[in-house]
């Protein structure tokens, strides 16, 4: 070792022991930091807020949510009749509308990648068979830096009716569309809003339910979910349509109220509604029944999560 | 002659006392619970940890976040639900190796450690057994251990149909080198 020159050449300095403490404060100060050393080893504090929501839907309405990549989420959702009978089907003799059924929605969706979604489904409603796909824009991140969930949801949709009067002719008239960014924040562990900005396009309209009806519509959804518990939430979703409604068959705002609850692999949500449909490109312009006559529906879905 | 002895002393034992430091470059933490419906299995390699031999103090440290899963699903929940990660981000030991007499001896060590251990913001003192393999350049670490869940406060939801169990295996594996003080990670 070389150090006998340097001792040497300190030997008369009077500093040397001043020194020699200083190394070690030095070496103690490292020794003490060891915690911030650790934490800085493990990057990461800029993380994606994960679950927002529960599902990838939260009643009528989309979320930012998608199934994660490789995993199958099988859908089963039920929409029952109307509950009173002033809207027409209610009351006692069909027990508040659980004799009917409105809609029932069969759905498969699966996750191509984290960010990537597509799904498929089957209506009773018109006999829809649709296609979508979901993609994840923005993700909202724990440190804020990215401070919303942005999603991008586009579906399109087939009707395989029976056509004897020959109204889907050509069958081009069969199609409708619906497009929707869906804008996501997680607020708190158990409160999450979104805005969902949305786009109708139908191909045929019936001018007979409302003649200044347009092919194109625009419409604003808002969401939420509040947890009560780790498992147990409240649920609600609503769409305002920008349209002309003075004239033809009076259509209402599609308002649902319900709960959610998971059970790890599984979410069930229980809810009240007055939406006609299950799918976004019909229950957003095609609502006519209303809360105030009675136009409320029980309405179920299951989400079973396979990982293939 | 006094000071010069006192420095060379001084300067020795710093010498030596750096060199006892070790971090632990490569490194998984994972966890195995066993039920009749389904197993729970997961790794976590963001971990960072130091080995003092001259103190015998064992540092560890990791991310919840960095637990993956083969189920994405079982993440999520894992993280939202059971360990709150984004409350509790972080795990820490904080220990002594009881036989720190033998461990910087080359060979393999059965040694027990000591310490302090949080998960999900609760404390508690454990002492698991492990073995320590020193070579010239290495040291590899090997544990294994169960941990109770309601002793760190995890609950499972009465509402979850899966059971899950209510201790875990934790298996800690790790190689460390002589730590550098200018090195970064």
């Amino acid at each position: 070792m070389a150090l006998t020159p340097f001792i040497k050449k300190m030997k008369k300095n009077n500093c040397l022991l001043i020194f020699i403490l200083l190394v070690y404060s030095l070496a103690a100060s490292a020794q003490d930091s060891l915690m911030a050393l650790l934490q800085s080893g493990v990057s990461g504090a800029n993380e994606k807020i994960i679950a927002t929501f529960k599902s990838t839907k939260i009643i009528s309405a989309q979320t930012n949510e998608t199934t994660k990549k490789r995993n199958l989420d099988f859908r089963v959702g039920h929409l029952f009749g109307n509950m009173g009978t002033k809207a027409g089907g209610g009351g006692s003799h069909t027990l508040y509308g659980l004799d009917q059924s409105t809609d029932i929605r069969i759905s498969f969706d699966y996750g191509i990648t984290e960010r990537l979604m597509v799904s498929f489904g089957r209506n009773k409603r018109q006999e829809n068979l649709s296609g979508a796909v979901k993609f994840r824009l923005l993700e909202q991140t724990t440190n804020n830096k990215i401070p919303l969930a942005i999603t991008f949801y586009g579906s399109s949709a087939f009707s395989p009716k029976a056509d004897p009067e020959e109204i889907y002719t050509p069958s081009e008239r069969r199609m409708s569309y619906c497009a929707q960014l869906i804008i996501a924040r997680n607020f708190s562990r158990s409160f999450s809003f979104e805005i969902i900005p949305s786009f109708v396009h139908r191909n045929l309209i019936d001018l007979r339910v409302n003649p200044t009806d347009k092919n194109d519509l625009l419409s604003l959804g808002f969401g939420g979910r509040m947890k009560l518990t780790r498992s147990f939430g409240i649920i609600a979703d609503y769409f305002h349509n920008f349209r002309d409604e003075s004239t033809g068959i009076k259509m209402y705002a599609p308002l649902s109220l319900g709960v959610e609850i998971e059970t790890g692999g599984h979410v069930f949500s229980i809810m009240f509604t007055n939406a006609s449909g299950l799918l976004e490109n019909d229950f957003i312009p095609n609502t006519s029944d209303s809360w105030g006559d009675g136009g409320s529906k029980f309405s179920f879905n299951i989400s079973r999560v396979f990982k293939l | 002659m006094k000071k010069t002895f006192l420095f060379i002393l001084l300067f020795l034992s710093f010498i030596s006392g750096k060199a006892q430091l070790y971090s632990c470059k490569e490194g998984t933490v994972s966890f195995f619970s066993e039920t009749p419906f389904e197993n729970i299995d997961a790794a976590n390699k963001s971990i960072s940890s130091f080995l003092n031999f001259s103190t015998g103090e064992v540092i560890f440290f990791l991310q919840i976040r960095g637990f993956k899963f083969d189920k994405a699903l079982m993440q999520e929940h894992f993280n939202e639900k059971y360990l709150e990660s984004d409350k509790y981000p972080n795990a820490v030991f904080r220990g002594k190796i009881n036989e720190r007499e033998i461990v910087s001896k080359p060979g393999a060590h059965n040694v027990t450690v000591t310490g302090k251990l949080t998960i999900h913001g609760v404390e508690n003192e454990i002492t698991v057994p492990g073995i320590i393999i020193t070579t010239d350049d290495t040291i590899k670490v090997r544990c294994l251990f169960t941990v109770a869940l309601k002793d760190y406060n995890i609950t499972i939801p009465k509402l979850v149909f899966q059971s899950i169990a209510e201790t875990v295996t934790v298996k800690i594996n790790g190689a460390y080198t002589i730590y550098k003080k200018d090195e970064k990670k």
